[in-house]
């Protein structure tokens, strides 16, 4: 990326859309689904705090507490680092949608925690929970619509008659770029061949494209 | 203990010595512990350091290049912003031109033209009612490579429409009715024939103009567009035409008088070559919106929720259509007002 960008070539693929969305916005993206809670083990989660760092990467970071379900007064601060990943177009409702990869998980702050767990077991508790929680962590959508085709309703108008047509488009995403606070992806358009509405024309299939840089 | 007890025991004991060492030597070269380049957890700290440093420094060299991107210019200062290429857009407005033009279809039915008259020699020797009826013109336009020229928020467009192809059929009826002095007059006749023909391609230059605005979600692009006024012309089939003389020509001897005055075929001539004039509606071509823009609404812990939207102007670059907006996320809370709105 460095490296074009010194050669002069844009930081993203030039014919295709670009989509810029702040880190602050997806931060209240992220917080509108907290609290997150999930059991893991014998352990309670709750996530409630989030932030985002689009800085190279789009970092994410979810703040909240980790409980022993069966003795409510254990507890412990726990944060979780990750980043956006797998941007891709949902396909049902045309929206951007991204998953939260979980990479690490911290312990901190224990109330009783350490008299609980030993330092070797909290890392094992650590990775457990990261691991579940990385499966159930809500999908982040991003409020951007990119429609697969572009549609003529008929017109009819005393000698002339306009049939009704749809543009099917192959839409992907081609590329993710975090960079000055702010999260690219560039969405590749091809358009397909126009046919009557009488008979559409298959969508088309794109698998998704998500990249995490 | 007997002696046998004593040495099988000892024979067990080595046995599990020997694979004891056997395996730490196993494990040891697995993992490379006694490899002389094995490196250090000094090394690997510096190591992790030194990839620290370089990513930040490739991270400062990223964030100061991206503000170079000549496709950024224009960009407007909004938390959610589009560019849509401006090769991207032309590539799909052409296209939807064309496809669109390929769609539209002319038709002209049942044109009625009627003549009576009296044919006279010395004496009347009868009247007659001649029907010609277009029963049905049918023509295809066909749009040519639009030629696009982008400024400001308008898109100048110009193209070749083509009359592409199309058919014609009429319907000529004639009665007539001889009055009977003495039997040597034409009698009545009644000759009904179809004629056809095909419609001769003919081409326009359409030029107008296409006017980019942004609503609150979305870019869209506006046909303007002059009325078109569209001349059909039909040019009969040679066969139909022949066929339809061959059955006159069968009624003359007697009658040969009366269908010179009367001159069906030219008067089925002089009506097909006026030919048709169709007004394209040009003013019904719905607008296109581009196919990115911003969503209202999103699903939240599976409910929808409304989000406050406040769409920024549209800013066109040489590179980009650029669509600005200010999206705010209030859970639990009324929404912002955004009022519908329509800026250029």
């Amino acid at each position: 990326m460095v490296r074009r960008l010194e050669r002069g070539e844009p930081m993203l693929p030039p014919n295709d859309v670009a989509v810029g969305v702040d880190e602050a916005l997806v931060r209240d993206l992220i917080a509108a689904q907290l609290p997150f809670e999930t059991d893991v083990d014998r352990f309670h989660v709750q996530l409630t705090g989030a932030d985002v760092q689009f800085r190279g990467s789009p970092t994410v970071q979810l703040q909240g507490r980790l409980q022993v379900r069966d003795q409510p007064d254990l507890t412990a601060a726990v944060t979780l680092f990750g980043a956006l990943d797998n941007v891709r177009i949902d396909h049902a409702s045309s929206t951007l949608e991204a998953t939260v990869a979980a990479d690490h998980l911290t312990i901190a702050d224990a109330t009783g925690f350490a008299q609980y767990l030993s330092g070797a077991t909290i890392d094992e508790v650590a990775r457990l929970v990261r691991i579940e929680i990385g499966e159930k962590l809500p999908t982040i959508r991003i409020p951007v619509k990119v429609q697969e085709a572009i549609a003529f309703p008929a017109v009819t108008d005393g000698p002339v008659r306009v049939d009704g047509a749809r543009m099917p488009l192959d839409v992907a995403v081609s590329q993710v770029v975090a960079a000055r606070g702010r999260l690219w992806v560039s969405v590749s358009v091809t358009p397909g061949v126009f046919a009557p509405l009488a008979t559409p024309a298959p969508a088309p299939v794109t698998a998704p494209a998500g990249a995490r840089r | 203990m007997t002696r046998t007890r004593i040495l099988v025991a000892t024979a067990v004991v080595m046995a599990l010595a020997l694979a004891s060492v056997a395996g730490i030597a196993i494990y040891r070269r697995t993992l490379g512990l006694d490899r002389g380049d094995r490196e250090t957890p000094e090394t690997i700290r510096q190591q992790i350091v030194a990839l620290d440093e370089e990513r930040s420094t490739l991270r400062g060299r990223l964030e100061e290049l991206i503000v170079r991107d000549p496709r950024l210019a224009g960009m407007p200062d909004t938390p959610v912003r589009v560019a849509v290429p401006t090769t991207l857009a032309r590539d799909l407005v052409e296209r939807v031109i064309a496809g669109v033009a390929d769609q539209v279809t002319l038709e002209l039915r049942n044109i009625r033209v009627r003549r009576t008259g009296t044919v006279h020699r010395v004496v009347t020797l009868g009247t007659y009612d001649l029907k010609v009826t277009v029963d049905r013109v049918v023509a295809r336009l066909k749009a040519g490579t639009p030629r696009l020229t982008f400024g400001s928020n308008r898109v100048a467009v110009a193209l070749p429409l083509t009359l592409a192809s199309g058919t014609g059929r009429a319907t000529l009826d004639f009665t007539w009715d001889g009055r009977t002095i003495g039997g040597a007059v034409c009698g009545d006749m009644h000759v009904t024939q179809a004629v056809t023909g095909t419609v001769v391609p003919r081409t326009y230059p359409l030029s107008g103009a296409l006017e980019l605005t942004a609503t609150d979600t979305s870019i869209l692009v506006r046909p303007r567009l002059p009325r078109l006024r569209v001349h059909i012309d039909v040019s009969p089939a040679a066969e139909s035409w022949a066929a339809a003389q061959k059955i006159l020509d069968d009624k003359r001897g007697l009658c040969g008088f009366v269908l010179d005055r009367v001159d069906i075929m030219g008067a089925v001539e002089r009506l097909i070559a006026r030919g048709f004039d169709v007004r394209i509606p040009t003013e019904k071509v719905t607008a296109m919106t581009l196919p990115v823009g911003v969503e209202p609404t999103l699903l939240v812990r599976g409910e929808p929720v409304a989000l406050g939207i406040r769409v920024g102007d549209l800013t066109i670059t040489e590179h980009a259509i650029w669509l600005g907006a200010h999206v705010s996320v209030a859970i639990g809370d009324d929404v912002p007002d955004a009022p519908p709105s329509v800026r250029k």
